[in-house]
């Protein structure tokens, strides 16, 4: 059954667990990962789950837990079976689709240091406050809350992984994970320890992507307001963006021109930077009302990429048309975390949101020929 | 807009699904000190495997097929500047077309 232009979306509710990433396999047609947490990743556990669409919609193929919520997801790019997600403990998870509950393997090094609870509200402060879309987030979130110091359950810890992505340059088998305890780590799935540790980075790690080009080269994105290019071989940073004057939560490379990333950010911008001349953007996007959660570049356009937001939309942007913003899509009610592009389909997307829907769906702006 | 006639499934709920608590609601609880209701704790630990082996071949990303293929058709959308290069589908100097959008 394939969608109309602009048809409806296939969706899967999940009670009881908030999406916060959603990435197609790069083998299986419409086989989807999502990475979610239980209590919007502020406490509880993490479920993995992989979505396979269906007659009537999307059907769950398997889930697998975690004792803490999950934020990224990463497929491997050698095995149809294998994927990693990371996690709010800290470590690292390997799945295998065809095998047990378990994870096979588990990678557990970023920091341990405690995070106070009301750090951490400060934090999702940061990006929720004065914007905030309803007035009864605002009021939880702007009074005092007390110390509370270490608990089981309860504490979130500042060695929070998220982001976890696998390399997809041939040849090489490497993931890299980003943390709140501001470090990147490089790692290889079938060696327990990580290879190296990239420090630099002055605050909280939202975002480390992978070039899919240059061979051992991944972008990082921080709450110090900077996107880094890192380099594994000379195991440093190479250039330093101050990208925006507020968190930089996503980015993403561009798959047709190997110089261009684009941010995205708290101040609700988009933009792209030409790495041989990094002093100014050479596009800025504007039109999201809050936070930008997610930015992906289209793999099967050249200018074509898409956002997601605190405002609970998915935006479609084409950055070489004078009027950039081709369709907003407004089919959630929380905020919308994870967003992919299909890499099989020229037209179909997969985001999940804070309201307990993943949905997958063919924008009409992909579907409509220029 | 969600349209009404979309297919929608659930995915079966957690043993002890927890009715949906606001994120408001949330921040309040762990401000009073309270527990978080239907709170899952689990003791899962890595079981050590191999993975299953991979059957399929690599599949070429749509950018690589797109440099590879001499004859490949364009994409819908495609920044309107020849390649500098041959062989590469889009140029590696920045198109003229690239302008900042907004203030």
């Amino acid at each position: 059954m394939s969608a109309v232009c602009g048809g409806a979306a296939r969706t899967l509710r999940t009670p009881g667990r908030h999406g916060y990433a959603a990435e197609f396999s790069p083998y299986l047609p419409g086989r989807l990962a999502c990475a979610t947490a239980q209590h919007y990743g502020i406490a509880g556990c993490g479920t993995l789950l992989i979505l396979d669409p269906d007659e009537a919609g999307l059907r769950l193929f398997r889930s697998f837990d975690w004792n803490d919520g999950l934020f990224d997801v990463t497929w491997s790019e050698n095995n149809e079976h294998v994927l990693i997600t990371c996690s709010g403990d800290g470590s690292l998870q390997l799945w295998d689709t065809a095998k047990a509950a378990e994870p096979l393997q588990v990678y557990k090094e970023h920091a341990q240091e405690e995070l106070l609870l009301t750090l951490l509200c400060a934090r999702y402060c940061t990006r929720l406050a004065g914007k905030t879309k309803h007035l009864r987030h605002a009021l939880a979130l702007l009074g005092s809350l007390p110390c509370l110091g270490r608990q089981d359950s309860g504490c979130l810890m500042s060695n929070v992984v998220y982001s976890v992505d696998w390399s997809q340059t041939r040849g090489e088998q490497l993931v890299v994970s980003g943390s709140w305890d501001q470090t990147v780590k490089l790692w290889d799935p079938t060696v327990g320890k990580s290879l190296c540790t990239f420090r630099g980075h002055e605050s909280i790690i939202y975002s480390t992507i992978w070039s899919p080009h240059i061979p051992g080269c991944f972008a990082s994105a921080s709450g110090d307001q900077t996107l880094r290019i890192w380099d594994v071989k000379a195991a440093g940073v190479r250039i330093v963006i101050p990208a925006h004057q507020a968190e930089i939560l996503s980015c993403d490379w561009c798959k047709y021109s190997e110089n261009l990333l684009v941010t995205g950010a708290v101040d609700c911008s988009l933009r792209g930077w030409d790495l041989r001349n990094v002093r100014q953007p050479v596009f800025e996007l504007l039109g999201h009302t809050y936070a930008i959660r997610r930015v992906k570049f289209s793999p099967f356009h050249a200018s074509v990429l898409a956002s997601c937001s605190y405002d609970f939309t998915v935006r479609f942007w084409n950055f070489s048309k004078p009027d950039s913003l081709l369709e907003t899509v407004e089919h959630h009610t929380e905020f919308t975390c994870g967003l992919d592009f299909s890499l099989q389909s020229p037209t179909q997307v997969a985001d999940c949101s804070w309201d307990e829907t993943i949905k997958i769906y063919d924008p009409a702006c992909l579907t409509i020929p220029a | 807009m969600e349209r009404p006639r979309s297919p929608q499934s659930s995915a079966p709920a957690p043993a002890s699904a927890s009715a949906s608590v606001t994120l408001a609601q949330l921040l309040q609880l762990v401000q009073q000190g309270q527990e978080l209701p239907g709170l899952e704790k689990r003791h899962i630990a890595a079981i050590h495997g191999e993975p299953t082996a991979s059957r399929l071949p690599r599949r070429p990303k749509p950018w690589e097929a797109a440099a590879l293929a001499e004859s490949f058709p364009p994409p819908t959308l495609r920044i309107g500047t020849a390649p500098a290069e041959p062989g590469l589908v889009e140029a590696a100097t920045a198109p003229s077309s690239w302008h900042t959008v907004g203030s």
